[in-house]
């Protein structure tokens, strides 16, 4: 136990310590990434998870497969993926985004793309049979109809940003290896967990985690008070 | 007249199947679909709707069965899928149904106030085939002929099918109806022939057999009404405006048939006729009077023994004026 | 990262040694392992890699019976506590400065020299910065040249083990110091090249191999293996792994 209370002590006072310093940038860092990428991820993913859950056509069943297993990709993986795509010399080396932020983005927005089309797909997808007659009723415009429709199941899709944000807020080895963990540049809050672990700063270490629980904290309260708040309407 | 819509429904695999050949609408046609629960009356009009893809129809309004309210606003959920002209008229049908809090959530309408969102906006559609599914289901008893009525009026002169399986909403909505049993459309007429001229058995037992006439509201007294069919004069409860066309509708089972020359004076509503027709319908019978227009009485075999009921005999029919019912046409 | 799964069949022994990245990075710490699992069959040998910092926590911690590090100002502390029932230098290998070739005519001389024409001309240099025995070196070079390379805009740190270093340090053009096995390892998917820089006792670097106090027997066989008996197969293993001969030398 002693051990434990006096770790815990070193990440109160690393904590205390205010946001100075590196934990400063690696949250605002980490905010931003994680932020661009869930962004992306709900531009990209819940037009496509709607069309996806409404849509009726031949292919719908084995894409949706496709989804679900995305949805559990192992990040390394995703990661893995990359750094051979980003690779100085491989097919977007030219771009020059590897070992930097964009790259990290573009990892977490890959990770969490299946997540929010998958959640919505299934969200969407579930709509009574009566509301989704009554939506083909109204002979609407594609897009306005999938917009209804989103509308409709909000709270889930809400719930399906919140579980895109926590997926790549939390991730550790996609953006280890594409951002590299460049201190000042690409180390985010799990990357720098594992580094200060592996120095030994178990303090530290515990101080970031503590940081990280509260931005996923944070989020999901503000989801599901906008939820609850709905439904008390 | 054209025919505004013609096709083959062969749906073997729904539930319940529909099999109905060459289905037809005509320009202006109100058609209602009559039938039990199961017969395949809502899987028809979802082919005709194409919510069931099942063959190519041309667009057309379509109500469903159960309207869902969406999240937002009765006013969002009145102008869905409109154009500005049309939420304008979606409004006007809506004031019309006594919806007047349009700032409300929709999801706070009880079941007759969301069915009568449902019918403005379906009305509010420039569609000129109407599609609409039991329209006044979700609608209290006593709000019904008049809510019906706008409906009517407010098809005008578009085509309509309209599932029901009121007799009430029937006479009041329909031209023409279609009877349909088993996915199948067994009859197919005027609303007041099919109603007094089931083809069999079966028809009958789903359709009843009920009188109506249409006519010219003559008179009013009290909450009673007159309706002139023919040099018939039918007095019923409900509401008409003097001059203008009525309908007075009645069951076959209110009518009461005595010997020539009875009591004549002590109902408003007593004709003397001959009888036309008797036929078996079940245990029951069914006679047809001709009192200057066929009137439809269902009788047991005993009162028809009593009465020594024959082709051509001379009786008195007579129903109770509170047993008719009149309602406004357009 | 300091969970370990049990791997091992039952009844056999397990031993958990924790040895510098570059060491495993570069593949000999499990060809070790291998070699000594091999003739002696009742024993699992576990190899976690680490910092050399992080290693010296978990012998610290108890989480680790025998210790392979290259950090000697680390290992001083850690000999200073008692906490070693067993420690000598076994083998050594040595750090290489590697960087694009485009720079190699650029970066020639001692290692001092080499060090001030990176930071006059602010060519970008990774760093390891987390502890390990390379970082502890790299920090001591740069002191000797009188540079103080912290916080400058062209030096970056990844915290990261020497395999993922030297891939930041090719993909960003950029030089980095590394310890010769690890780099062998990686070089060919590299482009980045050794510079010409005269070796020193500066880039000299010795392994020390540390028996936790307290640990079992076969710990301690294990560790004395390492010690006495692995160093006159080097040869031979330096050639399997990277077909060169003397990457690792047993010490003097």
């Amino acid at each position: 136990m002693g051990f434990v209370l006096e770790v815990l002590r070193d990440a109160l006072e690393a904590l205390s310590g205010g946001l100075g310093g590196d934990l400063g940038a690696v949250v605002w860092l980490t905010s931003w990434i994680a932020l661009v990428a869930t962004g992306i991820a709900v531009l990209v993913g819940i037009p496509l998870g709607t069309v996806l859950g409404l849509g009726e056509f031949r292919a719908k069943r084995s894409i949706t497969v496709l989804v679900n297993t995305a949805m559990g990709m192992p990040p390394v993986l995703a990661g893995l993926v990359l750094l051979l795509l980003l690779w100085r010399g491989g097919p977007f080396g030219s771009w020059g985004l590897l070992f930097t932020p964009p790259a990290m983005v573009l990892a977490q927005a890959t990770l969490a793309i299946p997540i929010a089309v998958g959640l919505t797909a299934a969200a969407v997808g579930g709509l009574p049979p009566a509301a989704k007659e009554q939506l083909a009723a109204f002979r609407l415009p594609r897009w306005r109809r999938g917009a209804v429709a989103v509308r409709e199941v909000w709270p889930a899709v809400g719930g399906a940003v919140a579980a895109a944000f926590g997926r790549v807020i939390s991730e550790v080895g996609a953006v280890l290896i594409v951002g590299g963990n460049i201190r000042g540049e690409t180390r985010v809050l799990t990357t720098a967990i594992v580094q200060e672990t592996r120095q030994a700063q178990f303090g530290q270490a515990l101080a970031f985690g503590f940081v990280l629980l509260g931005m996923a904290l944070v989020v999901n309260a503000g989801i599901t008070w906008l939820q609850f708040k709905d439904s008390a309407q | 007249m054209s025919a505004l819509l013609e096709l083959d429904v062969r749906y073997p695999t729904g539930a319940p199947r529909v099999d109905v050949e060459g289905f037809r609408l005509a320009e202006q046609e109100k058609l209602v679909l009559f039938g039990p629960n199961g017969a395949g009356k809502s899987t028809l009009i979802k082919v005709l709707a194409g919510i069931i893809a099942q063959a190519p129809v041309p667009a057309a309004a379509y109500l469903p069965q159960a309207p869902w309210m969406f999240r937002g606003t009765v006013r969002e959920n009145l102008e869905f899928g409109l154009s500005s002209e049309g939420t304008v008229l979606a409004r006007a049908v809506a004031a019309e149904l006594g919806l007047t809090d349009l700032g409300l959530q929709a999801r706070q309408l009880s079941g007759g106030e969301a069915q009568r969102v449902a019918i403005a906006r379906v009305l509010a559609r420039s569609e000129e085939i109407v599609l609409l599914d039991e329209p006044l289901a979700a609608v209290d008893l006593r709000d019904r002929a008049e809510v019906a009525g706008i409906i009517r009026r407010r098809l005008g002169r578009r085509a309509a099918v309209i599932v029901t399986h009121d007799r009430d909403d029937a006479a009041i909505l329909g031209d023409a109806m279609a009877v349909m049993l088993d996915g199948r459309i067994v009859q197919r007429g005027p609303v007041a022939d099919v109603f007094a001229q089931p083809v069999d058995e079966s028809v009958a037992g789903v359709v009843g057999v009920a009188n109506v006439l249409v006519g010219e509201a003559a008179e009013v007294d009290g909450n009673l009404v007159s309706v002139d069919a023919g040099d018939l004069r039918v007095w019923g409860l409900g509401e008409a405006t003097i001059g203008s066309s009525a309908r007075a509708m009645f069951g076959g089972e209110t009518v009461t048939i005595l010997p020539s020359g009875s009591g004549v004076g002590s109902a408003r509503n007593s004709w003397t006729g001959r009888i036309r027709a008797v036929r078996r319908l079940g245990r029951l019978l069914e006679v047809v009077i001709d009192v200057g227009h066929p009137v439809v009485a269902i009788v047991t075999p005993g009162a028809a023994e009593a009465l020594d009921m024959a082709s051509g005999a001379e009786v008195v029919v007579s129903v109770k004026a509170t047993a008719v019912r009149v309602v406004g046409g357009d | 990262m300091v969970a370990l799964v049990a791997c091992g069949g039952p009844g056999s022994e397990r031993v958990v040694v924790a040895a510098g990245t570059s060491l495993v990075d570069s593949g000999l710490m499990d060809a070790l392992a291998d070699q000594y699992e091999s003739a002696n069959p009742g024993v699992d040998v576990s190899v976690v890699g680490e910092a050399s910092a992080q290693v010296l926590e978990l012998g610290r911690r108890g989480a680790a019976d025998v210790l392979v590090t290259h950090a000697p100002a680390l290992e001083e502390a850690f000999l200073a506590d008692g906490l070693a029932e067993l420690s000598e230098i076994a083998f050594t290998s040595e750090f290489v400065l590697v960087g694009p070739p485009a720079l190699e005519d650029r970066l020639r001389g001692t290692i001092e020299d080499v060090l001030i024409e990176i930071a006059a001309g602010e060519l970008e240099f990774v760093s390891r910065g987390d502890g390990s025995g390379t970082h502890e070196r790299e920090v001591e070079l740069w002191n000797a040249a009188g540079i103080d390379p912290g916080g400058e805009p062209w030096y970056r740190k990844t915290g990261q083990g020497m395999g993922l270093t030297l891939i930041v340090a090719d993909q960003r053009l950029a030089i980095t110091l590394s310890e010769r096995g690890s780099f062998v390892a990686a070089a060919d998917q590299l482009d980045l090249q050794v510079l010409d820089v005269s070796a020193g006792p500066g880039l000299l670097n010795p392994y020390r191999v540390t028996l936790v106090v307290g640990r079992t027997a076969a710990a301690a066989d294990f560790a004395k293996w390492l010690i006495d008996g692995a160093p006159a197969g080097l040869s031979e293993l330096n050639r399997s792994l990277f077909d060169e001969d003397d990457i690792y030398r047993p010490a003097d």
